[in-house]
């Protein structure tokens, strides 16, 4: 089966041809970022991690953040 | 830090606080404010969703727009939890563990949580220990997943057809026998279960004879960026636009009639 060069081909194959996979998608917090901004704990991280507790602000090791707070 | 309880006692603490804190988010927005990202719950065009956050939003607005009916359960069809302690069957379990929202087989989506869901609120992956016990988690699951497919291949020598569903089902099989766009999640260095999964799913199918199964994983990348810079796996999805630019092109996509 050739493989699609780009979305567009790619969603043009699935509508075309019912034996082909459908997609997977993988979402983030960039998901509620996109419909509420960056001003929620859902959204934003480090809003997460301040709430909690946490002293330092945008790390962006957000794992290590949480780990300092144990 | 607080030296009167132990860690694990001080994380279980917190993932008390994220789940209540995520569920009280949640409970105070306003839904309509995602009427633009409802696109993507097309069933004709997406059999599974893996989310990396642990809070099931995506998953309640999927079910008002496929107006689910009846209760959802989790579900599991993998069996690579089977032999194991309970312990490590308790995280294996909740990775490949799915929630499927829709009404009938073909027109439904399955959701994944594999760094957990503030449902199971000890199923949520924070700190080094636990990414770490993914790591391992991840393996199994992998490991599993190429003993099933060398057993479905030994029994279907050259398959008209194949049913790569029945092989196995976990988030990974998704990732790797379907085509993947990646959206909203910048895929930090320390989601190593993932850069193994999206390494796996390229070696896999590494074989000349073997491309051919292979599919295309996209990501939604800065404007100025040109590729995602820990894989050369990850096709941008819109090269050159901003993300508002690509959420609504690929809305376009979704939605154009033929």
């Amino acid at each position: 089966m050739k493989i699609p060069k780009n979305i567009s081909e790619e969603i043009q194959l699935i509508r075309n041809d019912s034996n082909a996979r459908k997609f997977t998608l993988v979402h983030g917090s960039g998901f509620h970022k996109q419909a509420i901004g960056n001003s929620s704990c859902l959204s934003n991280w480090d809003l997460l991690l301040l709430q909690l507790g946490s002293k330092s602000c945008s790390s962006k090791n957000y794992i290590l953040q949480f780990e300092e707070l144990t | 830090m607080n030296s009167s309880k132990a860690a694990a006692d001080i994380e279980k603490d917190l993932l008390t606080r994220v789940q209540t804190l995520l569920k009280k988010e949640t409970g105070l927005l306003d839904f309509t404010q995602y009427e633009s990202l409802k696109f993507l719950f097309n069933t004709d065009l997406v059999s599974d969703i893996i989310s990396l956050n642990y809070d099931s939003l995506a998953e309640k607005i999927c079910t008002v727009e496929l107006n689910q009916q009846t209760k959802v359960e989790w579900e599991n069809k993998n069996s690579c939890a089977e032999n194991l302690s309970s312990k490590s069957k308790a995280r294996i379990k909740w990775t490949t563990d799915y929630r499927s929202i829709g009404n009938t087989d073909e027109k439904s989506i399955r959701f994944w949580y594999p760094h957990g869901n503030i449902r199971r609120k000890n199923s949520i992956v924070s700190g080094i220990h636990k990414y770490s016990q993914l790591l391992v988690s991840f393996d199994r699951v992998r490991n599993h997943y190429k003993k099933k497919e060398k057993a479905y291949f030994g029994l279907h020598k050259k398959p008209q057809k194949i049913d790569w569903d029945s092989i196995d089902l976990s988030w990974y099989s998704q990732l790797l026998n379907n085509p993947v766009i990646f959206l909203g999640a910048s895929l930090s260095d320390a989601e190593w279960d993932l850069w193994t999964a999206i390494t796996h799913a390229k070696r896999n199918f590494a074989k000349d004879k073997n491309t051919e199964y292979s599919h295309n994983m996209y990501i939604m990348l800065d404007k100025d960026q040109k590729c995602q810079p820990n894989s050369s796996s990850l096709k941008p999805l819109f090269a050159g636009m901003t993300h508002q630019e690509q959420w609504e092109k690929l809305k376009f996509y979704f939605e154009m009639k033929l």
